[in-house]
């Protein structure tokens, strides 16, 4: 008979505390998605053929400012400066560190001698701003139209709404935009035609200025919206559709419940983790901020400064944006990861 | 050897240049009157893009006379503007990113193209390349002795910057002293490196001592293209400073305008008008505000301008787009054509590594293959003219033009000659058509930064088509900025489609591009200089007899036409065609601006010499609803 020895004190702690255990895991699955997500990142962007520098400078002759002149001293002074010297390991290494322990990009080369943090810092409140709040509201009045199109999915006007639905959900931000800005601002001048507020304002925390952040975000945050709404109303009418079917909404209804009071308890909550799952995902993108649409309505989000950041080659910026969106997403899915067993009690931590 | 520079051949008295800016402008407006109320309109002038040829300027001016200009308009010309909309000029440029930083010494330490580099910084000489005068301003003359190694620069007495502190040359000394000693900074180049001793024996003189030979060290002082590579700072608010993070923020200048405020997130300067600026008598703009933004996609840009919300345009492509609106019946839109100091160019590897390019015939078959006829005509947008020079037509460049010599080259467009060519290297074709060389077809790749369907890409492409078309595998590729940049530098293409840039006072400074002393072999970085790698001993012989020699004196001319010919025979770069380039301006609220018939001034907004379109506008009077 062979004698099997007891486990040690940390498995037996493992094996007692399954929750805690997974949560350990997780999170050690968090920190190495994200090292490796930012690793690759960074040598993708380092790939670029190309030196900043050098194509900076010649930009400026080619711009027609060919007057400036470099010499080869300054450009090898700030590709120390911008961490491009050495090899790519060396340049990894140097980035890494810098980040890790400095919580530091490096300069911006757009906007030298500043940090690429703070440079974002300046952008993404006006990103977060818009986006967020247009995605919630999206998203909240789309999962509400979606399940009652699915409640009511035989009726002409839940047809009607998915028919619609279907088409508009596909049409980019930017042509709703567009759109938008043609009929509420170019015609009707109901609404400017871009910017975060108006010309002649300073920002301040009073109610002028808040009220012409507001007013300025309407057709960016409507353009969103209206995509939002459409997508979110066909996905949660699908997820609900398989669930009318299911047993315990008859049981239900045999019970002489009010439609609406199944609809809001029974239906809805085995619906939405899916919905929640997206729109949490959906949130580390709006750290990169909406490219397309930040550009048309001229908003200072990071969107555009990701764009002005790609042109002038600023790698530190173009890697801030895209870390913070790597750190936004994978955090965004390891939170859903230790939430969703409180939203729905059938998801366990333990295999 | 000495030579004394009084007010130079070229240039002119500021108030004499000023006033014969406004009469001629009164004239014209007299004139756009008359043919408005005979029925013409300025519309037609307009539709045809207009077109700048030396002293004919034969495309009728914009909607640009009195006669044209509303009373009120609607609010909408207001919502872009941070200042009463009135009394501002609203510029349009590229997209800024730097708010908070006036510093021109470092990498984007400032945004010099957002209003700082025109209406607040001010140079010593001001070019006017459209009429090809010089105008002194902070400087008054410059002198050169001791065989060009002293420069003397005499400054202006009554220039002071915008704190109210004199303007003298102990600024110039400091200026120029913190480039030089410190090799970190941007603004280096000529101006510091030849400088051996700087010294300013009175508050408004500077004597430089050099430690070469130039003739052409005062181009160093000249605001020609966009600026120059240096700018006088004011000592006492730059001393002690740290140059590679100091923000001179207010910039301290001695401009006509100073600086209101920046709004970053809106990407505006908002410049106010300085009311004690030193040369008012001189110089005294209407707009009470001058603002530059990033301008808006080009969709938004248009409905602003006609609106009236913008008065000058920066989103590229804008000329189809005003051009439409005004042929759509917009009145009050005006198009302003000016050719770019750039001709368009196809550049040509000449190294060994680049066989059978380095063949000047080869070159030369290739010049024969472009069609620039075609290319002015079909390609670019407004039609322009073609180009055989490595220089743009303006009349002060038509000294420099020998057709004697040009007419000894393959500059038009000729596929016989080009084959004939090719025949006598040797790169003969097959049964097939397809031209052999070194046993296999030849190859060559075009590329271009300019993506499809940009002009250069088009250019190169048609160039493409008619190297085919001789049994050449011949293919085009855009690439991205840094890749082509880098490419370029290391000399590894073959052919580029682009431009050529350099010529703005003599030849020299194009030709000297290409001289041996720069060329470094294929794989190694060339900094600024002969990227095709020449090697041509004999033209760079003569780019170094003219190098010490001024460019205006008689024994300059035969060797200017030496090697001209020599630059011809040689085709590092091939010009194609005049860059004719338009500026879109609005008359809603200013009158005044330089048209094809009073291109009085050049119009681009990002350059220094923009201070005086500025400085010509009158308010329209127009008000808002």
């Amino acid at each position: 008979m062979v004698e099997v020895s007891p486990p040690g004190p940390v498995r037996h702690w493992w094996a007692t505390h399954p929750n805690s255990a997974y949560v350990i895991r997780r999170f050690g699955i968090y920190v190495l998605t994200l090292w490796a997500a930012i690793t690759v990142t960074f040598f993708f962007f380092r790939l670029i053929p190309g030196n900043p520098i050098g194509a900076y400078i010649q930009n400026l002759q080619q711009n027609y400012a060919y007057n400036a002149q470099a010499s080869a001293k300054v450009v090898e002074h700030y590709k120390e400066v911008f961490g491009l010297n050495g090899n790519l390991l060396t340049q990894y290494l140097h980035f890494m560190r810098q980040l890790v322990f400095h919580l530091n990009f490096g300069p911006s080369l757009i906007s030298y001698p500043d940090s690429a943090q703070s440079v974002i810092a300046g952008a993404l409140p006006w990103t977060v701003g818009l986006l967020l709040l247009a995605t919630i509201i999206g998203w909240i009045l789309g999962v509400a139209a979606g399940a009652f199109v699915a409640w009511r999915r035989n009726s002409p006007i839940s047809e009607a709404a998915t028919y619609v639905a279907i088409a508009a959900a596909h049409i980019p931000f930017y042509f709703v935009g567009l759109l938008l800005l043609f009929a509420f601002s170019f015609s009707l001048t109901w609404f400017p035609s871009g910017y975060a507020y108006s010309s002649d304002l300073s920002p301040a925390f009073n109610l002028t200025f808040i009220g012409s952040v507001v007013y300025h975000g309407i057709l960016p945050a409507l353009s969103i919206v209206i995509v939002g709404v459409f997508g979110n109303m066909l996905g949660m009418r699908q997820q609900m559709i398989t669930v009318l079917g299911e047993d315990y909404l008859t049981f239900a209804r045999a019970k002489g419940l009010m439609p609406w009071h199944i609809l809001r308890r029974y239906a809805v909550p085995n619906c939405y983790l899916p919905q929640v799952t997206g729109l949490l995902i959906s949130f580390g993108f709006i750290f990169n901020g909406n490219i397309l649409l930040e550009n048309l309505f001229n908003y200072p989000g990071v969107g555009h400064l990701l764009v002005t950041a790609i042109q002038q080659l600023d790698l530190n910026t173009v890697m801030g944006i895209t870390d913070i969106a790597i750190f936004v997403v994978i955090t965004a899915v390891f939170v859903i990861d230790l939430i969703l067993p409180l939203l729905d009690p059938r998801i366990k931590y333990t295999r | 050897m000495s030579a004394i520079h009084e007010i130079p051949d070229n240039q002119v008295d500021p108030q004499d240049f000023l006033r014969h800016c406004l009469t001629r402008r009164g004239a014209l407006k007299g004139a756009a009157g008359a043919m408005l109320a005979a029925g013409l309109g300025s519309l037609a002038a307009c539709s045809g893009g207009g077109q700048y040829s030396g002293n004919k300027k034969n495309a009728g001016s914009g909607g640009n006379s009195p006669a044209a200009h509303a009373t009120t308009v609607g609010k909408a010309a207001s919502s872009v503007s941070p200042t009463p909309r009135e009394k501002t000029l609203l510029v349009d440029q590229a997209v800024f990113t730097v708010f908070d930083s006036f510093n021109p010494l470092i990498p984007n330490g400032e945004q010099y193209n957002g209003g700082l580099g025109q209406v607040v910084r001010e140079y010593l000489w001001y070019f006017n390349m459209a009429t090809g005068e010089t105008t002194p301003w902070l400087g008054t003359k410059w002198e050169y002795a001791d065989n060009f190694k002293t420069f003397t620069v005499h400054l202006n007495e009554n220039a002071h910057w915008n704190d109210g502190k004199p303007f003298t040359s102990k600024d110039v000394v400091f200026s120029i002293n913190l480039v030089k000693g410190n090799k970190n900074l941007l603004g280096g180049g000529p101006i510091t490196d030849e400088v051996k001793s700087i010294s300013a024996p009175d508050d408004h003189t500077v004597v430089v001592k050099l430690n070469v030979t130039d003739p052409r060290y005062h181009y160093n002082w000249i605001c020609g293209i966009v600026g120059t590579s240096w700018f006088v700072l004011p000592e006492h608010v730059w001393k002690g400073q740290d140059p590679t993070s100091f923000k001179n923020n207010p910039p301290v200048y001695t401009g006509p305008y100073k600086l209101k405020e920046t709004k970053s997130n809106l990407k505006m300067f908002v410049w106010e008008k300085d009311p004690n600026y030193w040369n008012k008598s001189n110089l005294d703009p209407k707009p009470e505000y001058v603002v530059y933004r990033s301008a808006p996609t080009a969709d938004a840009e248009i409905e602003q301008f006609k609106n009236g919300a913008c008065d000058v345009t920066g989103a590229p492509n804008m000329y189809s787009l005003v051009k439409s609106a005004i042929d759509g019946g917009y009145q009050y839109g005006t198009i302003t054509g000016m050719l770019d100091p750039c001709p368009r160019a196809i550049w040509i590897n000449c190294d060994e590594s680049h066989k059978p390019l380095n063949d000047p015939r080869m070159r030369q078959a290739i010049s024969a293959l472009i069609d620039r006829k075609k290319i002015a005509t079909s390609i670019w947008d407004p039609a322009s003219t073609t180009a055989k020079y490595p220089w743009a037509a303006f009349d002060g460049n038509k000294k420099w033009d020998n057709e004697q010599i040009a007419s000894k080259y393959s500059l038009s467009y000729d596929p016989a000659k080009a084959k004939s060519l090719m025949d006598e290297i040797g790169i003969k074709a097959d049964s097939s058509g397809k031209r052999i060389y070194n046993g296999k077809q030849l190859s060559l790749e075009i590329i271009t930064s300019t993506p499809n369907p940009g002009q250069e890409y088009l250019i190169g492409q048609l160039l493409a088509e008619d190297l085919k078309a001789v049994g050449i595998d011949a293919s085009i590729r855009t690439l991205s900025s840094a890749v082509y940049n880098n490419r370029t530098m290391k000399g590894d293409f073959d052919i580029k489609s682009e431009w050529l840039c350099g010529e703005v006072y003599d030849p020299w400074q194009v030709y000297n591009e290409f001289n041996d002393r720069y060329y470094v072999p294929v794989g190694k970085n060339a900094n600024v200089n002969n990227y095709p790698r020449l090697r041509d001993a004999t033209f760079s012989k003569y780019m170094d007899e003219l190098a010490v020699i001024s460019p205006t004196s008689a024994e300059a001319i035969p060797i200017f036409d030496k090697a001209l010919d020599r630059y011809f025979a040689d085709l590092p770069a091939v010009t194609s065609i005049q860059t004719l380039y338009t500026h879109q301006f609005n008359t809603t609220f200013w009158t005044g601006w330089p048209t094809d018939d009073n291109l009085y001034q050049g119009p681009a907004n990002w350059w220094g010499q923009f201070m005086f379109v500025v400085g010509a506008l009158k308010p329209t009077g127009t008000t808002i609803k």
